[in-house]
């Protein structure tokens, strides 16, 4: 037997007994794997946490806020050493003001800006972004293009929203392409190419400015 | 679960058992959220050992940091997001991925970013030929053995074997370009 098909079937016996699937590349079967743990929480049942679990966390929060309770400046200092973890989640395809709308779960009117510190970053010259030219930058743990259309400046997160594979800027043809499973994606973020059997969300809009000789983006802060 | 002012600008929600001096009842925010934390990560891992880890860091970093005023539906957000973090971690560093699917310097980016995009499983099975939907509903719906699932297709112990990881990477794959059939 192959040791893909192997090294698949023993990440399938793990999770049909509940166990922990062992280390190890997941090489071609990376999606299998994922779509396993999904049908295997699809099971009557299995997706439940038990009150165990449930109240021993419930304990270990409650030692970490007495912990923390002792020391001062409380609140800030969370703030910002918050901000990584924030921050990767932007990076993994949310834009600082559209996390609201791709979770559409939010009532109010506000925006993870709230949640987090935004901060203005220089990624570019703007002499440098030129029409036609797409240009990545890599800020506040944000992955993302800045480019020019027709003298306004954009930017849109670099990472698919299929599967979070960072896209590549195609400037010929002014589309963005996702090196995994060919998606592409027009500069206005919305899914060109879809062969895929569901419609792939559209690219997270990132707020870019000129300031100066720069272009700057709205992105996390970092300490 | 929480007190909305009656003011027409947006409303600052707190948590019901704040006090002044305290700041947020955290137990409170933890306890309304933690199953549905618990789901969408299990859904992820497949797994309970993985899905009580995932769940733990998630609360262990989110809590403390967030601002006591903000809303169930930012708190949902923002746990959420932040659980998405912690399941790529494990993703990557559990399964890294050869360079057989992607180049070195796509690597950082294509697995830390995104847990796989939540299916139906209902509308993936649908498109899945008979055999192929059978085997994984045997095996992970109703969970049989695999000698189970051989006796109930009526095929080989091996077939079934086979024939799981096929319907799997078929299932996986529906809908995607590069499909293999």
């Amino acid at each position: 037997m192959p040791r893909a098909d192997r090294r698949l079937l023993r990440f399938i016996d793990a999770l049909l007994k509940d166990r922990r699937p062992r280390r190890g590349p997941a090489g071609d079967d990376l999606g299998a794997m994922q779509l396993a743990s999904q049908l295997r929480a699809a099971h009557p049942g299995s997706s439940e946490p038990s009150p165990e679990f449930v109240d021993g966390l419930a304990r270990r929060l409650r030692r970490e806020q007495e912990t923390a309770d002792s020391f001062q400046p409380r609140r800030r200092q969370f703030l910002i050493t918050g901000l990584a973890t924030a921050a990767a989640g932007i990076g993994a395809g949310f834009g600082l003001e559209r996390l609201r709308d791709t979770l559409t779960e939010t009532p109010s009117g506000s925006s993870l800006s709230n949640l987090i510190e935004p901060n203005w970053v220089a990624v570019a010259k703007l002499a440098d972004i030129t029409p036609g030219k797409i240009q990545r930058f890599s800020a506040g743990g944000v992955e993302g293009f800045v480019f020019n259309v027709g003298d306004e400046l954009r930017a849109l997160s670099a990472a698919c929203t299929d599967q979070g594979c960072i896209l590549h800027a195609d400037a010929t043809s002014g589309r963005l392409a996702c090196p995994c499973h060919s998606a592409t994606f027009k500069l206005d973020g919305k899914p060109d190419r879809n062969d895929y059997g569901y419609p792939l969300t559209p690219l997270p809009a990132i707020e870019v400015r000129a300031s100066g000789d720069d272009v700057e983006v709205l992105v996390p802060k970092t300490a | 679960m929480r007190e909305v002012s009656g003011t027409p600008t947006p409303a600052p929600l707190r948590v019901v058992g704040a006090s002044a001096t305290a700041g947020v009842d955290w137990e409170t925010v933890y306890r309304n959220h933690v199953t549905a934390v618990y789901r969408y990560v299990y859904a992820q891992t497949g797994n309970r050992p993985d899905a009580e880890d995932v769940t733990s860091t998630t609360f262990m970093r989110a809590l403390p940091r967030l601002r006591p005023e903000v809303s169930d539906g930012e708190m949902r957000a923002y746990l959420r997001a932040t659980a998405r973090t912690v399941l790529a971690d494990m993703w990557q560093q559990r399964h890294r991925a050869t360079n057989d699917l992607i180049d070195e310097e796509t690597m950082s980016g294509t697995l830390t970013a995104e847990p796989a995009t939540e299916v139906d499983v209902d509308y993936v099975l649908a498109d899945l030929p008979d055999n192929y939907r059978q085997v994984l509903e045997f095996r992970f719906l109703r969970g049989y053995t695999i000698k189970e699932t051989a006796s109930a297709m009526g095929v080989s112990i091996a077939n079934a074997k086979v024939l799981q990881l096929r319907a799997l990477r078929r299932a996986a794959a529906i809908g995607r370009p590069d499909a293999p059939s």
